[in-house]
């Protein structure tokens, strides 16, 4: 505001000095014409100047705003190849080592039909969730009895999984192990509905994301993938 | 005469969380015992209380029960007298854990005083004083009492006690700080010394009696202690669990709004510049 203020000002200088220089070429006596009141800048003019300096605070406002998403987009790309570095060195070293497989937490999820390949983060919390899918905490270590549950964000690592039917293949390859999941169902459930986190006899992969997967702002409602194990490697 | 009486249920506060304690006792000489019962608020000092009559009247100590929200069970029921004092029954209308002779008493309310109780084996010459809530009305009371009747050489008294400074037995039964206690009849010959946080109650000493042994009840009632901590923490740590299990976890993001916020405002404003 106070750069357009200062532009108006200098507009305004500028309108009377050329003024004044006209009214003397025409001969007029420069008293009653230092005298004469200034016009004013017209309303086209200012809105013009508005439009400029509107502009230029919409420009810088996409620029930050656009930066912000891109690098935290950047920082997940990042992170989630440094996880896949430290995915691969422990995952070799798997085999030799005599670690619980309790100890090494890095789980990476596969799914080949919609190309999907990342490293699960422990826990939900927004950063897990920004960096990569996150197992729920409570929930069964995947290749484990039980049911073990990954959520992830609809935008980014979990986009696609809407395209997945029964009889997909899931695999989560984890301590030096490959677990072979197959989609039995898939569910759209309210966000209240814990059901679907309930612990099961048999060794269960449930993967949780925000439905509509093109809804803009936070969804309504959930879309779960259920798959069941269907051979240990 | 002996009457048997069921002294009134103490509710010892405990951070909030109602302790009950249920003194069950026998009028061996004199007139009948009289037993005041009231209940108290967890933040009130005075809890239920029995008082006897100093000229006299005094009431053996049976047993004594516990009967509190929180505190685990870990009575062994076929005990004795003594197991009143180890029950520690999970609902306050349960009688859990309770020995036979004690079951008219635990099923009871907790601010009554009803239920009567057999305590065999039990010998006359113990007197018991059990107070009020207050500790310092309760002193005089029991000193009084063990002065007025030498024969009686055993005193019981009620005191409040703070449970972390127990006595070497933990006759504290699972007590707080501002609640009453329940002191057992010293013995010292039997070394089953026990002592509450009260002064008065160290210094009375005297010959215990065969039923209602100190040592048990404050070993169960020690025992009644440890057991309570970690259940309610385990029960606290389901809840939350509880809690944050509410919703599914939330997994919707911001970022492609802001994108799309960003990349709108961006051609808004070179639009707008043109």
């Amino acid at each position: 505001m106070a750069m357009a203020s200062a532009h108006l000002a200098r507009l305004q200088a500028k309108l009377r000095n050329q003024w004044i220089r006209s009214k003397f070429a025409q001969g007029q006596n420069w008293v009653a014409v230092c005298r004469a009141r200034v016009p004013a800048v017209t309303s086209a003019e200012r809105s013009r100047a508005v439009k400029q300096y509107f502009g230029a605070l919409l420009i810088s406002l996409g620029i930050l705003l656009s930066a912000y998403v891109g690098g935290t987009y950047a920082w997940m790309y990042h992170e989630q190849k440094a996880l896949l570095h430290e995915w691969q060195v422990s995952n070799a070293s798997a085999g030799d080592s005599v670690v619980p497989a309790e100890a090494n937490a890095l789980t990476r999820i596969l799914i080949p039909k919609i190309k999907l390949d990342a490293v699960i983060t422990e826990g939900t919390s927004h950063r897990a969730l920004t960096l990569g899918p996150g197992h729920l905490q409570e929930s069964a270590v995947p290749g484990d009895i039980g049911n073990s549950v990954i959520a992830a964000h609809r935008d980014t690592f979990f986009r696609h999984i809407y395209e997945l039917n029964a009889g997909d293949d899931i695999y989560v390859e984890r301590h030096g192990k490959q677990f072979h999941y197959v989609v039995t169902e898939k569910r759209v459930v309210q966000p209240t509905d814990v059901s679907v986190l309930d612990n099961s006899s048999e060794a269960r992969l449930t993967l949780i994301t925000c439905y509509p997967v093109y809804f803009i702002g936070p969804a309504p409602e959930r879309l779960v993938i259920f798959a069941k194990l269907a051979k240990q490697v | 005469m002996n009457q048997q009486r069921t002294l009134a249920p103490l509710v010892l506060p405990r951070l909030a969380l109602l302790h009950e304690v249920s003194i069950s006792g026998q009028a061996v000489s004199g007139n009948a015992a009289s037993a005041n019962t009231s209940s108290g608020a967890p933040s009130s000092s005075t809890g239920s209380s029995a008082t006897a009559n100093a000229g006299g009247n005094t009431l053996q100590v049976s047993s004594v029960q516990m009967i509190s929200d929180h505190c685990a069970a870990g009575a062994n029921p076929s005990s004795g007298p003594t197991a009143g004092a180890a029950a520690g029954s999970t609902t306050p209308g349960s009688a859990a854990g309770e020995s036979a002779a004690n079951t008219g008493a635990a099923s009871s309310n907790p601010a009554s005083t009803t239920g009567t109780e057999t305590s065999a084996g039990q010998t006359a010459g113990t007197s018991s004083t059990p107070m009020t809530g207050t500790q310092s009305s309760a002193t005089p009371d029991q000193n009084a009492g063990a002065a007025s009747n030498p024969s009686a050489s055993t005193s019981t008294s009620t005191t409040t006690s703070d449970q972390s400074a127990t006595s070497s037995t933990g006759t504290s039964a699972g007590s707080t700080s501002t609640a009453p206690s329940y002191s057992q009849p010293a013995n010292p010959s039997a070394g089953s010394s026990t002592s509450s946080s009260s002064t008065a109650d160290q210094g009375t000493s005297a010959s215990a009696p065969s039923a209602a042994t100190p040592a048990d009840q404050g070993a169960t009632s020690t025992a009644q202690g440890a057991g309570t901590a970690p259940s309610d923490q385990t029960a606290e740590n389901t809840k939350s669990g509880r809690n944050e299990k509410g919703n599914l976890p939330q997994t919707a993001t911001v970022l492609p709004l802001l994108g799309l916020l960003g990349l709108g405002s961006l051609l808004a404003g070179l639009i707008v510049r043109k």
